[in-house]
């Protein structure tokens, strides 16, 4: 289809029309997509999380300054390989490894991949700057180094962490729709199919497909946003973290 | 109580930051280190608790040598407070106050009623409401009350402070200063308070160390530094007004003469004139019956008056009186401002009990306040 | 020093794994059916950078009047607005704007370069009225006191004070890009990602889909560096390390 036709097509006031039947008569498909969506990024974020917190923690630790560098820089690399490329070497080394090649694994693994740098950065660095008056009076009273990371750093960090879970799920709502490539299902279905599909049903599929996933992103933002909120102990609100 | 044995210390990158320091810190006592920045008075407070280890050298904790003690447990019984106070940003007042006692695991109703005592104690009041705030929510003067509070948790018998008082306005401060000797007057604590303000630390101590470039150069009361300055560095370090700070050690009780002649305000002028050439004064303090001061009459003023006039109706009112547990020096700034240039001396019940006179005052500092050339 | 080793040796690794998997081949035993040919590859390079720049210079051709304009009145609303626009913006995936630019505009190189300019147009015009806003008013003043023009402010006061940071935002937003631009080989629009997808689509081909990725990589880096490089060298000397970084 050529591009004028194309524009005068989607211009035309019955497309929005049509577009919104469509979704009207199809909201159940729209749903199943979206929770299909969702459960490869809480299973991706929620294995990131664990894993970027514990690796954060351990690298924030005395003389492992180095470490840090490396493992921040290491993340840091992760994240710049386009998702194409991640989605094909996972495919190569899990099938080598010999797991599933496409669909979910990939996509998991990837999404939790790209999620660890915004994770370990916050945690590395909401520990490392916890203000030293703190720890110097905490140690000083006798915590345990123990104590010192679960009654201190830790609650300090959580809001930091908290907006690198933010951030880290947010990025991977539009990367877990490239999954749909793969075979991982999700919202990226619909605009897979529809790209690929000519006149206006697949225009149609593109848009309620886009329009979803901008959805999807906006409402996990408000979400994690809020979270992180409620996460900010109220001593730590408006700025004040030191003293 | 606390004593250091030859205690060094010297850094990884080589400064030795205290040399060879010898001291002894009896029971109950407020000792105070003071000395220039950097002279290692930190990191003699900081090896008491075992934040920095020593290089060499001994310190005991009631005979027991520190090294030999566990140091959460060692710590967990010293109160510590820091000039950045170092409240815990995400607790209440309430659980920051209460963060050794947690930690020691005393049930929540006994740390409870201790933090609202120790909040009453610094002055946070009402405590259930204080105790309900975040350090944000709190004045610099205040977050400071809670970091006493906080050293005070779990009722130590020892102290370390380091400039605890060093981040607030002046006039905060000097009302903290006195709500803690207050407080120590109460809890009788044996307290090792780093500062480098000397005004500070000779209104707050019990003893004084001074310290320079790692070295304890003179220990002794107050009032021995400020008489005996050991070297010239020391009497550098506490200024050529030092006798002037020496005044502030003394109070006003402890150098008024008690029994001055007096007289009632219902004489007669011709015999007050009498009486003050029989004692060959020129002033005289005038004492109602009940005891109060009521004001003074001199020489000159009563020579040109009608001799049958009661003295009550031609007094000289004084603006200001001191107070029997007045500070010298501030005795002294009232006697250069009146006219009289002698100072009534009254007790908390507004009863007369002496006077203080320029030639008194001059002839006590020359006594016991100047070293000898 | 660290800075230039660390670039080069990644320059090195990739550009490397992409010569040799397109001259070599199939790597071990298992022999596949095909790599990509070398002029393939760089066709797909050229594709891939016409992309990304054509996009990056519009954005910027475009963003910088807006945000400049932006500064020259002050209209908080509008400033607010453009906050909250930006945020947005940004949190949505690119990947719905490439598809939905697609739906428009028909599947093509323009639908990809409007996708990709839009995306980039927000943060340009935030950081070029954040780079202007941020010049200290009383920096402004000295100049007129000392008897500068208005246009003279403008050249030699807050577009040199405003570039660095202006640099930071065109740096970012084109390393983000190069990566973004590898979905349009998913629309068969071409690109570097039209490899990658090649070697997925065949079954997980790990040497085709490297002769995609390594070269996108390699120009992520490389990018990086040029423009790093760049906007070392407008960053005003007294300025270095303070204020660049500060508001980008
Ligand atoms: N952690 C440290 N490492 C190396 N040198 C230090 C350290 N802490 C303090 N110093 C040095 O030790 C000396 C004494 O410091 P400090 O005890 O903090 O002095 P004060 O508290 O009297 O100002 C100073 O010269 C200081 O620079
Ligand atoms: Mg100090």
């Amino acid at each position: 289809m050529r591009v004028d036709d194309r524009l005068a097509d989607l211009y035309s006031v019955d497309v929005l029309q049509d577009i919104w039947a469509w979704a009207n008569n199809n909201w159940d498909t729209i749903g199943a997509l979206t929770l299909q969506h969702l459960r490869i990024i809480l299973v991706a974020n929620g294995a990131g999380v664990v894993v970027g917190v514990l690796l954060g923690i351990f690298i924030s630790g005395r003389g492992r300054e180095r470490l840090a560098d490396l493992i921040l820089y290491l993340t840091g690399m992760l994240i710049t390989i386009p998702s194409l490329a991640m989605y094909g070497i996972l495919m190569a080394i899990l099938g080598a490894m010999g797991l599933s090649r496409i669909g979910f694994v990939p996509a998991v693994v990837a999404l939790a991949l790209y999620g660890l740098l915004p994770i370990v950065r916050n945690t590395y660095t909401a520990i490392v700057e916890v203000s030293p008056a703190i720890i110097d009076a905490g140690r000083g009273m006798g915590m345990s180094e123990r104590q010192l990371l679960t009654k201190i750093k830790l609650p300090l960090a959580v809001p930091v962490i908290m907006a690198g879970v933010r951030q880290a799920v947010v990025m991977n709502v539009g990367i877990a729709a490239i999954a749909a490539w793969i075979g991982a299902g999700g919202l990226g279905q619909l605009m897979f199919r529809g790209i690929q599909e000519p006149g206006r049903m697949g225009s149609i599929l593109v848009v309620v497909g886009s329009i979803s996933v901008a959805v999807l992103a906006l409402a996990s933002d408000f979400v994690l946003g809020a979270l992180e909120y409620l996460a900010t102990p109220r001593g730590l609100r408006g700025g004040a973290r030191s003293s | 109580m606390i004593k250091l044995d030859n205690v060094s210390k010297v850094y990884a990158g080589g400064t030795e930051a205290v040399k060879e320091v010898t001291l002894e810190i009896p029971k109950g006592e407020l000792c105070i280190l003071v000395g220039p920045s950097g002279c290692g008075k930190t990191t003699t407070l900081r090896m008491i608790n075992r934040l920095i280890s020593l290089s060499s050298g001994k310190i005991f904790l009631n005979e027991r040598d520190i090294n030999q003690m566990d140091p959460n447990e060692l710590r967990r019984g010293i109160g510590y407070a820091i000039q950045e106070i170092g409240l815990f940003p995400h607790m209440t007042v309430e659980y920051n106050v209460a963060a050794v006692p947690r930690l020691l695991g005393w049930p929540r109703e006994k740390w409870r009623s201790r933090v609202n005592e120790l909040l009453e104690l610094v002055g946070l009041t009402p405590p259930e409401e204080f105790g309900k705030r975040y350090p944000s929510e709190l004045s610099g003067g205040q977050r400071q009350r809670v970091g006493v509070a906080r050293c005070l948790g779990a009722d130590p018998p020892v102290l370390l402070m380091d400039e605890p008082f060093g981040a607030i306005d002046p006039i905060t401060r000097e009302r903290l200063q006195d709500e803690f000797l207050r407080i120590q007057e109460e809890i009788q604590k044996t307290i090792v308070f780093v500062t480098h303000d000397l005004q500070e630390g000779l209104k707050l101590g019990d003893r004084i160390a001074l310290m320079r470039d790692g070295y304890l150069i003179q220990e002794g009361k107050p009032a021995e530094l400020l008489a005996k300055p050991k070297d010239d560095f020391v009497r550098n370090f506490v200024g050529t007004d030092r006798t002037l700070k020496a005044l502030t050690l003394v109070r006003l009780r402890e150098v008024l003469d008690d029994s001055p002649p007096t007289i009632e305000p219902e004489v007669t002028v011709s015999q007050a004139l009498q009486k003050m050439e029989d004692q060959n004064v020129r002033f005289l303090p005038v004492v109602n019956g009940d005891g109060t001061f009521a004001g003074w009459v001199n020489r000159g003023g009563l020579r040109n008056l009608d001799g049958d006039k009661q003295v009550g109706e031609v007094l000289v009112r004084a603006r200001k009186v001191g107070r029997r547990d007045m500070p010298v020096n501030e005795a002294l700034s009232l006697m250069l401002e009146s006219a009289i240039g002698n100072l009534a001396v009254v007790d908390r019940h507004d009863k007369f009990v002496g006077v203080l006179t320029f030639r008194r005052l001059y002839d006590i500092v020359q006594e016991h306040y100047l070293e000898e050339e | 020093m660290r800075r230039t080793l660390t670039l080069l040796s990644l320059l090195a690794i990739f550009i490397g794994i992409t010569i040799w998997m397109t001259s070599i081949g199939p790597i071990g035993e298992r022999a596949w059916p095909r790599t990509v040919p070398p002029g393939r590859v760089l066709a797909e390079i050229s594709t891939h950078m016409q992309l990304v720049v054509i996009a990056e210079l519009v954005a910027i051709g475009i963003g910088l009047p807006i945000g400049f304009l932006l500064t020259r009145k002050r209209i908080p609303v509008l400033t607010r607005l453009l906050e909250g626009v930006v945020n947005t913006g940004q949190t949505l995936p690119t990947l719905c704007f490439i598809f939905l630019f697609s739906a428009i505009l028909g599947i093509g190189r323009e639908a990809v370069i409007v996708a990709l300019a839009a995306y980039t147009l927000l943060p340009i015009v935030r950081n070029t009225y954040a780079g202007i806003k941020a010049v200290d008013p009383a920096i402004r003043d000295a100049a007129r006191g000392m008897g500068m023009s208005y246009w003279q402010i403008v050249g030699k006061i807050e577009v040199p004070l405003a570039v660095p940071v202006i640099m930071a935002g065109i740096r970012t937003s084109t390393v983000l890009n190069v990566g973004t631009a590898a979905v349009a080989g998913l629309i068969g629009v071409g690109g570097l990602g039209a490899i990658i997808a090649e070697g997925i689509a065949i079954g997980g081909i790990i040497e085709i889909v490297l002769q995609g990725a390594a070269p996108t990589a390699a120009l992520a880096v490389t990018l990086d560096a040029v423009l790093g490089a760049i906007e070392r060298a407008v960053t005003p000397r007294g300025i270095k390390g303070s204020e660049a970084s500060a508001v980008a």
